[in-house]
């Protein structure tokens, strides 16, 4: 059975501190209770959580041109009957092979500049290179071969009788071949757990199991970019985690991965480097491990990071280390500390 | 989408009645339907142009329905130029049949008909809030499940057209671009992957709805409100007085001056 169980209650099980009273679900009585039981109620650790004052921008610019899936330079786009830009002067580049997340308030620019990226709207300025190819002057369906973009609700694209039906019609729209098509196919359905479902009208099936369907379908075309546009929206919690493990799956296969979405848990878990996106403009460009410490400016895109690295930033008064990301992590992290408290009140 | 914005607008068209707007419109709906006068419908096509630029429609509006309308238009005139009954002017041959003056004549005003219909429509819907538009049909007794329905039915329009676009983008990105597409190609295999997807999300989405308006009341059995009120003004009156005089006038050209008989083709 997949439960989503919060994770200052599993930190509070694995860490073990006291079972009469559980690990407070509130971030800072956590902390308090985590700092008593390591004897550190009154710690000033001198290297303690204060945000950064400098805000990095594009730091993969250093990766050399061959290495690059994707580079965007002072992209504007405005929608027609608009007179201010929904995207201004955004400039990053993607390197070959990443786990990128995007992440921003709604209507903060995030789907317009997945749009230009596949063609689906044309930059009012700026360019975009695929692959250091200019992506101006190339149509939609040959865009697709390079990137591929998964959008939030499957349905939009969902018509044939199967899933391989499905799967097979973006591939006979790029005329391959019967023996292509079918080895494609295949391939596609493996990749994605679908191979049971193949006869199946893809209707009768699960939201989850008609996303991945969609991630087949796209998938099957082989781009090296795979954009996943807030997949997780209204998944339960094994359809969260089974999406995003293929996502990390096609990544370690070999293929850029960019998501976007509002789930920090999972962006913190799975993504190497974040690009935060609001009012239309690139707010912040750095590892996923340091982006979360820049609170103000995630709060003035709505958003907070996850519990368990503000807690973890919370107990760097205690000596925890920064960039930790996942429960694991943390785990260790405070045990270790436990440890070595202990090995001091011996000494 | 449009028309939500432009009926929020504030023009003297905008103000009037929407009873007052809806007569007016049934009026000009059954002078065009009544005739197939090329000069009357050319003219009446003109007055309700002079009304576009008075309520801040943009003239673009057209261009997007003459898009649409342009193939049944030339279907209208090549139909009926071969097939009208009584035609006598063989303008030219197709194997053994004849293409007559008549019966493009009658194509042509046919056309007219359909495009004065359908011109006036804008003509309401972006110059009425649908609130207001409902408590006006309220106001003349019409059943409330009739106004409803309407009411849903405008209210889909835009639902429509941004689940279509949504649709299209997603196919566009796995190679199916109906814009690249030649005419025939998109009427074989084209717009099957587009309409599939589009009435099965408007069909979950209508049921989806059904649960929504029932959870909030629909069908209670209590008299409803609105909270729009509906009261004639003196420019509704002004404005009902002088469509008045200019449909009299239509139908005494048409009646009277024996320009021509009522149906009659021939208008010149």
């Amino acid at each position: 059975m997949y439960v989503h169980v919060p994770d200052l209650a599993r930190l509070g099980k694995s860490l073990n501190i006291n079972g009469d009273h559980p690990l407070s679900l509130d971030v800072p009585k956590a902390a308090v209770q985590i700092k008593t039981w390591l004897g550190q109620e009154k710690s000033t650790f001198e290297k303690g959580f204060s945000e950064p004052t400098t805000y990095p921008q594009t730091p993969s610019n250093s990766e050399s041109k061959k290495d690059v899936a994707v580079e965007v330079k002072n992209l504007t786009y405005t929608y027609p009957g608009t007179s201010s830009p929904a995207i201004s002067n955004m400039t990053f580049c993607i390197p070959k092979g990443q786990f990128v997340g995007i992440i921003g308030q709604n209507g903060g620019g995030k789907t317009t500049i997945m749009k230009c990226l596949v063609g689906l709207l044309k930059p009012s300025n700026g360019e975009i290179f695929l692959d250091n190819k200019p992506l101006s002057g190339q149509k939609v369906g040959e865009i697709a071969t390079q990137i591929g973009l998964i959008l939030q609700n499957p349905d939009t694209q969902l018509f044939c009788m199967s899933v391989e039906e499905e799967i097979r019609f973006g591939l006979e729209n790029l005329k391959l071949e019967q023996s292509e098509i079918e080895k494609r196919t295949e391939e596609s359905l493996k990749i994605t757990g679908l191979s049971n479902y193949r006869t199946l009208y893809p209707f009768k099936l699960s939201l989850g199991d008609r996303r991945k369907v969609a991630v087949a379908s796209i998938v099957a075309m082989r781009p090296q970019v795979l954009i996943f546009d807030e997949p997780l929206t209204g998944q339960d919690y094994k359809g969260r985690y089974e999406l995003v493990n293929l996502a990390a799956e096609l990544q370690q296969a070999g293929h850029t991965v960019i998501m976007i979405s509002h789930d920090m848990e999972l962006v913190a878990k799975y993504t190497e480097r974040t690009l935060v996106v609001g009012r239309g403009e690139l707010l912040l460009d750095a590892p996923t491990r340091d982006v979360f410490d820049h609170v103000s400016l995630l709060r003035e895109t709505y958003i907070d990071p996850p519990e368990i690295i503000r807690l973890a930033q919370e107990l760097r008064v205690c000596g925890l280390p920064s960039g930790l990301l996942s429960i694991e992590h943390v785990t260790e992290e405070i045990n270790n500390l436990k440890i070595s408290a202990f090995a001091g009140e011996r000494s | 989408m449009e028309a939500l914005h432009l009926a929020q607008l504030d023009t003297v068209i905008h103000r009037l009645n929407p009873l007052t707007k809806l007569f007016i419109m049934l009026l000009y709906w059954i002078t065009a339907l009544f005739t197939f006068n090329i000069p009357v419908l050319l003219v009446m096509i003109f007055l309700a142009l002079i009304l576009y630029p008075i309520s801040h429609i943009p003239l673009r509006i057209l261009r997007v329905i003459l898009t649409i309308m342009a193939a049944i238009f030339v279907i209208f005139v090549v139909i009926n130029g071969f097939m009208f009954y009584g035609g006598k002017t063989p303008l030219f041959f197709l194997y053994k049949w004849p293409f007559t003056l008549e019966g493009m004549i009658f194509g042509f005003a046919v056309c007219l008909k359909i495009l004065s219909v359908v011109m006036m429509i804008p003509l309401l819907t972006s110059t009425t809030t649908l609130p207001k538009l409902m408590a006006g049909l309220a106001a003349i007794k019409l059943p409330y499940k009739f106004i409803f329905t309407f009411g849903v039915a405008m209210r889909l329009v835009p639902l429509v057209t941004s689940t279509y676009f949504d649709i299209m983008a997603s196919q566009r990105l796995r190679g199916h671009d109906i814009n690249e597409m030649n005419y025939f190609k998109r009427l074989i295999k084209g717009y099957v992957p587009l309409f599939i997807p589009l009435v099965l999300t408007l069909l979950r989405r209508t049921a989806d709805m059904d649960v929504a308006i029932e959870s909030r009341g629909f069908g209670a059995p209590v008299k409803r409100t609105y909270l729009e009120e509906i009261r004639p003004r003196l420019a509704d009156f002004v404005a009902l007085g002088i469509s008045m005089a200019v449909f009299s006038g239509i139908f005494y050209y048409l009646f009277i001056n024996h320009l021509s008989q009522m149906g009659s083709i021939i208008a010149f």
